[in-house]
């Protein structure tokens, strides 16, 4: 087990910024997800992590070890490529014991040795009766648990992977996710996953790191991810139906939002001492919107339904307040006739307010 | 409909290509009688014999060749053929595949050097010939086994460069960054990991550049005398002397000459097919 510390991290591609000062503490046995966009940096820091680049400056430390001097083979990180990385002119068999092959010949393990290694893997990944087969000819599927068992073989301290499931059919992807997790839990090492996907992110990691623009936009838990966003760009990318975002405004101890008003409580100094010139933006999510009768003295603000998108267990429903779209998840069995009047509740606690000039959550 | 037509017209040229090795190859094993009797076309040898290729492989014994004054043994020239495309082969291929993954990996020497190297093959052969003589001479290579390789291999080494390029270009980084990560040095990983994914392209090249040297006629004309005359060039001088022109002679060397190019296509066929199509890996 290894934790990873990164100290003020960047890597600058001639004028582009790919990573911008980047400081991040992933600790000993953490299943940790880099999330962002693409080109937002994340597969850049993997990269430097691994040191397959070279930071512009700061410093990447395993257990306070700075890494800069050690070579990549030494750096004991097992890596699975987005594409795989397979050799194709090798089978399942070769292709799991390259990296032991490759030791320097005083490190190497000896034939017998590397067989019961190729074949425990094979096991843990699901590929023991693949082993003779050129894998050339394997499905992508297969490829994929293949980069895993390439990369679990030297027994890394460290796992990198960067976006190992995005060219996997849903089912699979769905699949390998929770068999990931659970060989995660098997080894319990340092895992630090790259994504686009905040839904994988969510429901695999213990912390995430959301990236953009080359910059850090938030560290923490799942839940501190979407139940306290730091910024808009956090409170947009986290959740799995895409968060309402209403114009708001604070006056007179209460906070105004489309034409009804959330009441602040104890936030009221954090308003008060807040220098609002450039105006507020308060989100609420969807899941956490109630819907109520629109003559009831609950709702906070009317809306009227434009579209209902049915998903299954549950359904979207599309409102229009005042030229904005208001976004609520009902259960299938409330759901509303298009065009009707619904009144929305916002309990004051699920309701952030970020300041549209910075963008920052006003706390 | 479309069928036909498409048989049809692959029939038309597989004909248009086809006729002139026919001929040759039947030309080759024609007695001499036969090989352009006034007035009538044989259209296939009567009486099929091996003399042309036993007297061009100078197995015949003097005896039994009517023509025992005039040398018809094609031997040391094949041998140089062999010698020379096959070092200049070796060497284009060891120079421009280090080169290419140079290229292709770590853009050396910028973005202008793919152009440059190409720029080498943008004039005519014939243009360069005469300075390399004297510059031959002087260097005393003229007329040596190692001038034809170094000129061979100089000759064809941007088309190595190029072809290996794009190949190495269709490798994703990320196999030698595996294998890098793996523990192998930059040099493991472009032998072990890198290299055998372009096999077929390696073949295919080896192929290409190989029929080039194999087929010189103007350098080898220029930059040797007896000595290392090569089989093209000893083909051409088959004719004339006491016998007239050679039919049967020359088109016994012509099928001798055909045959390695042949044989190594049809032996790395499935290769040059790979070659194409190659990329297993999901990008």
């Amino acid at each position: 087990m290894s934790s990873i510390t990164l100290q003020n991290l960047s890597k600058h591609f001639g004028r582009l910024r790919a990573v911008d000062n980047l400081d991040l503490e992933v600790p000993h046995g953490s299943f940790t997800a880099l999330l962002g966009p693409s080109g937002c940096g994340k597969t850049t820091t993997m990269n430097m992590i691994s040191g397959l680049e070279t930071p512009t400056t700061g410093e990447v430390l395993f257990d306070e070890r700075p890494m800069s001097k050690v070579a990549i083979g030494d750096r004991n990180v097992g890596f699975v490529f987005q594409n795989y990385a397979i050799f194709t002119h090798m089978s399942v068999y070769e292709n799991l014991a390259f990296g032991l092959k490759s030791q320097p010949r005083r490190a190497r393990a000896d034939k017998a040795e590397i067989d019961r290694r190729v074949k425990a893997v094979a096991e843990t990944v699901g590929l023991s009766a693949a082993l003779d087969r050129p894998a050339a000819r394997l499905s992508v599927n297969d490829l994929q648990k293949v980069a895993l068992g390439r990369s679990m073989i030297m027994e890394p301290t460290i796992f990198l992977l960067d976006e190992p499931f995005s060219n996997l059919d849903s089912a699979f992807r769905a699949y390998m996710r929770a068999e990931l997790k659970r060989i995660q839990h098997e080894v319990g090492q340092t895992m630090v996953y790259v994504t686009h996907d905040q839904v994988e992110a969510m429901g695999m990691a213990d912390r995430i790191a959301v990236m953009d623009l080359g910059r850090l936009q938030q560290y923490g838990s799942p839940e501190d991810l979407y139940e306290r966003p730091a910024n808009t760009f956090v409170a947009r990318f986290i959740g799995s139906v895409l968060n309402n975002f209403l114009p708001a405004r604070y006056a007179d101890g209460a906070l105004h939002v489309g034409d009804g008003s959330v009441a602040v409580g104890d936030r009221r100094d954090v308003f008060e001492r807040h220098d609002s010139a450039a105006g507020l933006t308060a989100t609420i999510r969807p899941e956490r919107v109630r819907v109520v009768d629109p003559g009831s003295d609950e709702a906070t603000i009317r809306a009227q339904v434009t579209l209902v998108e049915p998903l299954g267990p549950k359904d979207i429903v599309h409102l229009e307040h005042q030229g904005t779209d208001v976004r609520v998840v009902v259960p299938p069995d409330r759901r509303p006739a298009i065009g009707s009047a619904l009144g929305l509740h916002f309990d004051p606690a699920q309701v952030h307010v970020f300041d549209d000039a910075t963008g920052l959550a006003v706390r | 409909m479309k069928k036909v037509l498409r048989i049809a017209s692959i029939s038309v040229f597989a004909l248009f290509f086809g006729f002139p090795l026919y001929w040759v190859a039947t030309m080759s094993v024609k007695p001499k009688v036969e090989e352009n009797p006034p007035g009538i076309v044989v259209w296939h040898p009567e009486s099929p014999t091996l003399t042309n290729f036993k007297d061009v492989l100078g197995i015949n014994n003097a005896n039994d060749n009517p023509f025992a004054t005039t040398d018809f043994s094609a031997l040391t020239p094949l041998k140089n053929s062999f010698l020379a495309a096959g070092g200049g082969t070796l060497l284009a291929l060891l120079v421009g595949i280090f080169a290419a993954y140079g290229i292709a990996r770590f853009r050396a020497g910028g973005a202008q050097l793919p152009f440059q190297i190409l720029q080498l093959r943008m004039f005519p052969p014939a243009a360069v010939v005469i300075p390399l003589y004297f510059m031959f001479v002087y260097l005393h290579l003229w007329n040596t086994l190692e001038g034809l390789i170094i000129i061979y291999g100089a000759i064809t080494f941007p088309f190595v460069v190029w072809l290996m390029r794009s190949f190495f270009q269709d490798v994703p980084r990320e196999i030698s960054e595996a294998a890098i990560v793996d523990g192998c040095t930059q040099w493991g990983a472009f032998f072990k990991a890198v290299l055998p994914q372009v096999k077929g392209g390696l073949a295919a090249t080896a192929l290409f550049v190989f029929i080039l040297n194999w087929s010189d006629f103007l350098i080898v004309l220029v930059m040797t005398q007896d000595k290392w005359t090569t089989a093209p060039l000893f083909l051409s001088t088959m004719s004339g002397g006491s016998g007239g022109q050679e039919y049967g002679h020359q088109a016994a060397l012509a099928v001798l000459l055909i045959l390695p190019p042949a044989i190594l296509g049809l032996s790395i066929q499935k290769y040059l097919v790979r070659g194409l199509t190659f990329g297993a890996i999901k990008r």
